[in-house]
């Protein structure tokens, strides 16, 4: 309101006072009546900051407390295991390529003599079952048979002769049947008229009694040694691996052990402070001594941690001899492992390739490792600034994990991130052109047509897009990938996430854009055209560049409504809670990610009030706050100066 | 000679001409995307409606029920729901039934949903009405240039931004588990079961805590719809101040003329002719807020309830009312996740299919309507 208005309006109340003004205490009617108004408009300030506060209040002790459980995680001896942990992946990963390969490889060299032991092996189940009924007669011969053989090696020096004879007659009964099975055994081999002449002699020598047969024994030992050069690194590796997994699932035993005992101190304080508040709070004296004798009975016992972590440092020694092994491994293996070139298996060769860096990869995480290993001490502090940058550069979000929980925020952000940049990559381009199509270049009937119906996008609920996007637009999507020949694994992935976010960041980035640029002064417009440009070099080359600071807060809102949107990512994005992998190019569009919003949306629903999951949910969310007052703050900055200069 | 005033022949009439074109198909494959997203849900969820005995009445009056999946040994299959299975036994006895498969929240229907849904929206409509009516009334017509106007207005802004996941994790912290307003004490001559109902509501045990809270509220119809009020206050006073502002300034100087009082001025001269804009407004925030799941997800929904809401309760009167207000609702966004999260499988598509066709035809009719109602006021209203 002006201010005469205001001037004018306590004049008359000065001068109409008297009539029909009540007053409660002493202020006017219509003062109170502007005091509720002002006061609901308070409301919006009230809120904003109960939000901020909350967020606040719920995630800041989230530091603290993991700190708390990082130090735990040290003193307990978690993290030397940790250590040893990693080596192992590291070699392990290598090894299992290795191994893929070696196998690939041995199946395809020997593959002739392969096949020949399988043909052997089916016939052999073939010929066994036609000489079933010999074979079970056999088999009763024979026990009685070695029956005989007891008694007669136990029988008393009379009795000598007789269990000779029993024997003997056993024997022969025995014999008989063999030949009588092998006889069937033979007959059936006949009958395999598909077979090869050696597997066919290779059965008729078959004996009832035998487990693996010579002939396959060989053909094994003739693959074995095509790929005998191979088996060195492979062999060398696998050895490698085995002391080290034992002393990892040893020593991961004792440091789980005193880590529950860590637990176990800090629980017991939370319950004695709860008893000694309510010895605080008691109404009776009865009361109160209860619940002093309670909070006396808790005993805070702290954990001897030398003692605990003393079985670690004694494995020390062990530790830096595995870790010499395992090095030793990986030069044998990078000395011996044949040239990919010379693989007959295209796959063993990728295998084998693939395989190269990873043991690259797994000698310097055995050398960094075991250095760290062997400077480690469990008493030393862990800094404060470590449970920041673990929280803010963290790569793993592992929670209710019977190990440790680590809360690494990274993998989240780089989802939300990335797929929010894939939502604008697709959204802008079409959005600014149709701003700019529809205030500049479509006819009038046309432009009342797209406002509403583009405005109208808005309205379609994020949840039926989720859903939409995973009965339908997963598949087609999949489909469309398939066509083009890119593999796409996942169904639910970043690109079906984006496309619908593009959806969602369309009507937003419209409408702003279109009013950034209906808001450029029609004489700029003017004198552009009364210099001869045509209507298009105009847009072009006056109008949006007059409005771009508009156009960009337009995209920074669209930045903000997408990287907030819950439903879509949720239900869409993969929920896979790690860092998606650029080394893949345009692939990593194809792969599934989590979000903040969708981790938050998630996980609130079943963690514990005040736990250190529940305050990692309040931190993230806290950061996602953050970011929308951030760029809101930004575009608003930007839409403000931009106004100042029309 | 030739004129001056002939059009040039080069590159700038051609690049004008493609320019148009290009910037014109954008803009349409937009709306042809859009389209087309509507054209399949509606295509895929309209058999959902309708069944072999024509109209599916089941499915716009039942609760979400599980779907019981009967093959007979010829192969025949029926599809019964889980309160009709004893009923349906009953009238078909000579069926002998092979295998039987149950398939959790494909039967019955989404009535439930529905009217939690309405519930919510109704109620939160009513709070943040109230409340962005006297907000805007205040910043078009009292409020005066300034830090605290500045400050009221950066918090819209501000508000507005706030991604609706936070929004939900806030309502939960804040309604659903905290303790910590101090307030006023009860009195301790209820009978117990006043004080469940009556005080559940603000729960205050000023002894025991010396906090008033809102914890009897738990998952709760109102404390979603007071999350969701807040979410879309900042829109309600947007839109409303707009429309206050569109009232001509010449009404009110005539009405302060003729010795009105500032609020007999506003409540005479001003909000009857902001009247329809403000129910656009509500409208409009009607659309935002039925379609919002992440703001109910923890404060107000649940996945399945037996009953309609409201029906639990014994209570009549006010203590009926509070029981209402501190149960959990199901709401139709949330359901619409839960069967997102189903597996798949033919026999859930059909439910999954309907419902998003059915909440989304409801929502943008919301919507349309609202569009609707903006361009009949805009022409009828011109001073």
């Amino acid at each position: 309101m002006s201010k005469q208005s205001r001037s004018s309006d306590s004049d008359s109340q000065r001068s109409f006072s008297k009539k029909g003004r009540s007053t409660l205490l002493g202020i006017s009617k219509d003062s109170w009546i502007q005091k509720f108004f002002g006061g609901n408009a308070l409301l919006a300030i009230v809120f904003l900051l109960a939000i901020c506060g909350f967020l606040i209040k719920e995630a800041v002790f989230f530091f603290p407390d993991y700190h708390k459980s990082l130090q735990l995680f040290r003193q307990s001896g978690q993290e030397y295991v940790t250590l040893l942990e990693d080596q192992y992946k590291a070699q392990k990963s290598a090894y299992a390529l290795v191994d893929q390969a070696y196998n690939i490889e041995r199946a395809n060299a020997g593959a002739a003599e392969l096949e020949k032991i399988t043909a052997f092996a089916t016939a052999r189940n073939k010929v066994l079952d036609f000489a079933e009924e010999a074979y079970d007669e056999w088999d009763d011969a024979n026990d009685e048979l070695e029956d005989a053989q007891d008694e007669f090696d136990d029988a008393e020096e009379a009795d000598k002769a007789s269990a000779q004879a029993t024997l003997e007659a056993a024997q022969t009964l025995e014999k008989n049947l063999r030949t009588a099975w092998k006889a069937d055994v033979s007959a059936a081999v006949l009958q395999q008229s598909s077979l090869s002449e050696d597997v066919k002699d290779a059965l008729r020598q078959m004996q009832p009694d035998q487990g693996m047969s010579p002939f396959q024994m060989e053909l094994q030992k003739a693959v074995d040694a095509k790929v005998a050069e191979f088996a060195i690194s492979r062999n060398a590796l696998r050895d490698s691996v085995k002391p080290l997994e034992k002393l990892w699932l040893e020593l991961r035993d004792v440091a789980a052990a005193a880590k529950d005992k860590g637990v176990t101190l800090k629980t017991a304080a939370e319950r004695k402070a709860a008893y000694l508040e309510a010895v605080q709070n008691a109404p009776t004296p009865e009361a109160r001594q209860k619940a002093q004798e309670q909070a006396d009975a808790v005993i805070l016992a702290a954990p001897d941690w030398d003692k605990e972590v003393a079985p670690l440092y004694e494995a020390t020694p062990r530790a830096n001899e595995i870790s010499k092994n395992l090095l030793q491994a990986i030069a044998t293996a990078k000395e011996n492992l044949p040239d990919p070139a010379t693989l007959t298996d295209s796959l063993a060769q990728e295998r084998l390739k693939q395989a190269t860096p990873e043991l690259v990869k797994a000698r310097e995480v055995v050398t960094a490792r075991t250095e760290t290993l062997n400077q480690w001490r469990h008493d030393e502090k862990v800094g404060f600034f470590k449970s920041v940058t673990g929280f803010f550069l963290g790569a793993d979000w592992v929670t209710n994990s019977s190990w440790q929980d680590f809360y690494g925020f990274l993998p989240l952000f780089t989802g939300s991130l990335l797929i929010s940049i894939v939502a604008l990559c697709i959204a802008v381009p079409f959005s600014v052109a149709a701003a700019i199509y529809t205030n500049q270049l479509a006819s009038k009937g046309e432009a009342t047509f797209i406002k509403p119906t583009i405005e109208f996008i808005q309205a379609i609920p994020s949840v039926v897009l989720g859903l939409f996007g995973i009965l339908i637009l997963g598949e087609s999507l999949r489909d469309g990938a398939e066509f083009l020949g890119i593999p796409m694994q996942e169904r639910l992935n970043v690109l079906n996430a984006g496309i619908l976010l593009a959806l969602m960041a369309v009507p937003t980035v419209f409408t702003l854009a279109e009013d950034a640029i209906n808001n450029v002064p029609s004489a700029f417009r003017d004198a552009s055209f009364a210099l001869g440009a045509t209507k298009f070099q105009t847009v072009l080359r006056v109008i949006v560049p007059t409005a771009i600071s508009g156009i960009i807060a337009a995209i920074l809102l669209g930045f903000g409504r997408v990287i907030g949107e819950t439903m879509v990512v949720l239900l869409v994005a993969g929920n896979k809670i790690s860092i998606p992998d650029f080394s893949d190019g345009l692939g990593v569009l194809t792969q599934p990610v989590h979000t903040m919003t969708g981790l938050i949306a998630q996980e609130t629903g079943e963690v514990n009030q005040g736990s250190l999951h529940w305050r990692a949910l309040f931190m993230v969310a806290l950061v996602l706050f953050m970011i929308s007052l951030t760029v809101n703050y930004i575009s608003q900055t930007l839409i403000r100066r931009y106004s100042l200069k029309g | 000679m030739s004129n001056p005033f002939a059009e040039t022949k080069g590159g700038a009439k051609r690049a004008e001409k493609l320019g148009r074109i290009g910037f014109g198909i954008a803009t349409y494959m937009i709306i042809a995307f859009a389209i087309t997203i509507f054209g399949i849900i509606t295509y895929q969820g309209l058999p959902t409606l309708f069944n072999s005995d024509g109209f599916n009445s089941e499915f716009l009056t039942e609760s979400p029920q599980t779907l019981i999946v009967l093959k007979e040994g010829d192969g025949t299959v029926h599809k019964v729901s889980f309160s009709n299975i004893e009923k349906w036994k009953a009238d078909n006895p000579e069926i002998q039934i092979e295998e039987e498969k149950r398939f959790s929240y494909a039967g019955g229907g989404i009535a439930g949903p529905l009217i939690g849904t309405a519930l919510l929206v109704i109620i939160c409509m009513l709070i943040s009405l109230v409340v962005g009516i006297s907000a805007a009334i205040f910043l078009s017509e009292y409020a005066r240039p300034g830090n605290f106007l500045n400050t009221i207005r950066l918090a819209i802004l501000n508000l507005a931004g706030v991604p609706s996941i936070v929004f939900g994790l806030f309502g939960f912290g804040f309604f659903c588990l905290s303790r910590w307003l101090p307030v006023l004490r009860y009195d301790r001559d209820f009978t117990q079961a006043e004080q469940d109902a009556v005080i559940g509501f603000f729960r205050i045990p000023f002894m025991d805590h010396g906090y008033v809270s809102f914890e009897g509220w738990g998952t709760s119809l109102i404390a979603g719809a007071i999350t969701l009020a807040i979410m879309v206050l900042p829109i309600i006073i947007t839109a409303c101040e707009e429309s206050l502002r569109a009232v001509p300034k010449g009404f009110r100087e005539a009405s302060l003329a003729l010795g009105a009082s500032k609020w007999q001025m506003i409540r005479t001269a001003v909000l009857p002719y902001a009247f329809s804009g403000m129910l656009t407004a509500s409208i409009l925030g009607v659309t935002r807020v039925a379609g919002e799941t992440a703001p109910i997800m923890f404060t107000a929904a649940a996945a399945a309830k037996a009953t309609l809401p409201g029906a639990e309760s014994n209570n009549g009167g006010l203590f009926w009312l509070s029981d209402l207000l501190t149960d959990s609702v199901q709401a139709m966004p949330y359901h619409i996740y839960t069967l997102a999260k189903l597996p798949e499988s033919e026999f859930t598509k059909p439910m999954q299919q309907g419902s998003i066709f059915v909440f989304m035809v409801l929502v943008m009719s919301l919507a349309g309507l609202s569009v609707f109602l903006r361009n009949r006021i805009r022409k009828s209203l011109k001073w």
